[in-house]
């Protein structure tokens, strides 16, 4: 049987059906209902609970009040919800054996992961502003209600806020890749899941429990307080890394993850 | 090697176009992980595996040239058909015109908006058929894809693989089911712990088999017997008939040659083959891997009986 040699579909190929089959995937269209809901109701709900104590605020409160940077509590669901979606998009490899149907129309395997890693940033960058957006305009009615300033009358001269919303943007893909890099190790959502909410909460636990010389030298290094580090950067916290330290850090901790997930995909029988 | 277990030991053949090839052997003979070994999902740990010369992962468009079902089962249960379809088409640079034509091709055209999970066995396999089709290959590696299937899928699997064999492809299926392999392939490859114990067409392998004779009667049968015997042949009375003899050793013509030359009438000279099943079961007797413990004592006793018997042809 002869035949025309056959047009190599490119790494964009590749992207483009991971992205579908990420896309398709019931639990996806989940957590892209639940993120906005779910991020917008909380911001809503902790801006109301400001809004009610807003009555005994000093004129001093009322300055320091950052309407720009409040929406970012919706942070907290999305944070999580996008690690669930890292997850997944190694996990859903090993469920009922996809892997192995994906690298027979891939062979290539680093071409595969790459291809995740694109689709979970940019997901995670997208979903991540959405839904910051979202509760950004929710929150909105709810200060001018209690008198409290809206974004309109933010002060971005001093650049803090839009340097901290582009660091918290920018770190966004950080855990959920993190968690992809997991799932592709462990094969397991689960355990991926589990390993990932263990980094990014454990440090805070475990700083309470261990000598301050522990947290201020040794925690710290680790992914969450590095990427807090970046994204409360010009805040008055004191015990982060500077910026200088934190980027090689967290750029580090990400090259760990997904260069052993790499190590592991291209050894190990699929 | 999968840790200190020899999965596959020095396997080597070749599989040619135009014909359907049965992969054999009983469960953990090698079958799978020779499968995908050829597809780049194992690395062996000596030799190589390449399709059209070449490895997997070096074929430029690999969908579009090898077409491979290993697991039907392994389609993710939240997606719809057209939706698994879809992404292994843009992933493979296959059309996406293509989805439906294959869904229509393997009959689950109105299927394609229903989500994988609630499929049977038989429409998952239809559908990974679909999936090793997508790519319109040169090359079919299916492992076990009747499994599930009723009687109308299997005729149809059936038709499928004779008529991508005469269209020129290649078509490599691997089953259990003997029955299926003695009506679809053309040659078949029979592995026992990782080796290969026999090659060839359906034909040689069935007539190496023991079970193979010819039964010859004859009205001056213990003249014919000795003269069978002294030409090199075996002969046996037939239990089920007086005069009528097994012999095994010589063809049915060289026998008729004989007898003519010796101016013995024949009354009956048939060629019985053994089945597939038969030749497969002499082939493989002592490299089962797993069986039930009764059926094992058994075997071993039937095994003790045949001695050092034929145990398969090599190419």
């Amino acid at each position: 049987m002869s035949r025309a040699p056959a047009a190599p579909p490119g790494w964009t190929a590749t992207v483009a059906g991971e992205w579908l089959k990420l896309r398709a995937m019931r639990g996806s269209l989940v957590i892209a209902c639940l993120g906005p809901l779910l991020g917008t109701a909380l911001c809503v709900l902790l801006a109301v609970a400001v809004g009610l104590e807003s009555d005994g605020w000093s004129q001093q409160d009322r300055v320091e009040f950052d309407p720009l940077l409040f929406p970012l509590v919706s942070g907290l669901v999305s944070a999580v919800l996008l690690v669930v979606l890292g997850v997944r998009g190694g996990a859903c490899e090993y469920r009922a054996g996809l892997v192995r149907l994906t690298l027979t129309v891939t062979p290539r395997r680093g071409r595969v992961l790459l291809a995740k890693i694109v689709v979970i940033a940019v997901a995670s960058w997208v979903g991540f502003t959405v839904v910051t957006v979202l509760a950004a305009l929710a929150a909105q009615p709810v200060f001018h209600a209690y008198g409290l300033p809206d974004v309109t009358n933010a002060d971005l001269a001093a650049g803090r806020e839009v340097r901290t919303l582009a660091a918290d943007i920018g770190l966004a893909p950080v855990f959920p890749l993190i968690g992809l890099a997991l799932a592709v190790l462990t094969r397991s959502a689960a355990g991926a899941l589990t390993s990932v909410l263990a980094l990014l909460f454990a440090p805070s636990i475990a700083g309470g429990l261990l000598p301050a010389w522990w947290a201020a030298h040794m925690l710290i290094y680790l992914p969450g307080p590095a990427t807090d580090s970046l994204s409360l950067t010009g805040s008055d916290d004191v015990g982060l890394l500077s910026p200088g330290v934190a980027v090689p850090v967290v750029a580090a901790w990400l090259a760990l993850f997904l260069g052993a997930a790499h190590r592991c995909l291209q050894r190990r029988d699929a | 090697m999968y840790g200190d277990t020899v999965a596959v030991d020095q396997l080597t053949f070749d599989v040619t176009p135009g014909v359907v090839t049965g992969f054999l052997g009983p469960n953990g003979s090698g079958k799978s992980t020779t499968l995908r070994l050829i597809v780049g999902l194992d690395r062996p740990s000596s030799g190589r595996a390449t399709i059209g010369g070449r490895a997997l992962r070096d074929l430029a468009a690999p969908i579009r040239e090898v077409g491979v079902l290993l697991d039907a089962r392994a389609a993710p249960a939240g997606l719809r058909a057209r939706q698994h379809l879809a992404w292994l088409a843009r992933a493979g640079g296959v059309p996406a015109r293509r989805v439906d034509e294959v869904l229509a091709e393997v009959g689950l055209a109105d299927l394609g908006g229903r989500r994988v999970g609630g499929f049977s066995l038989g429409m998952l396999q239809r559908l990974g058929i679909a999936a090793a089709l997508l790519g319109d290959p040169a090359v079919l590696i299916l492992d076990e894809p009747v499994n599930g299937l009723d009687l109308d899928g299997v005729r149809w699997v059936r038709g499928l693989l004779r008529r991508c064999a005469a269209e020129g492809r290649t078509v490599v299926v691997s089953s259990h089911l003997l029955s299926e392999m003695d009506q679809t392939a053309d040659e078949v490859l029979v592995l026992g712990r990782g080796r290969l114990l026999a090659h060839g067409s359906v034909t040689e392998i069935t007539r190496a088999g023991a079970g193979t004779h010819i039964r010859v009667a004859s009205p001056r049968g213990p003249e014919l017997a000795a003269a069978l015997r002294a030409a090199g042949a075996c002969v046996t009375p037939a239990p089920d008939a007086d005069g009528v003899l097994l012999v095994t050793g010589l063809t049915a013509p060289a026998i008729g040659d004989l007898a003519a030359g010796r101016g013995l009438a024949l009354h009956e000279l048939t060629e019985r083959r053994a089945t597939l099943e038969d030749a497969f079961l002499e082939l493989t007797g002592d490299t089962v891997e797993y069986q039930a413990v009764e059926r094992r004592a058994v075997d071993w006793r039937a095994i003790g009986q045949q001695g050092a018997g034929r145990r398969g042809v090599r190419p």
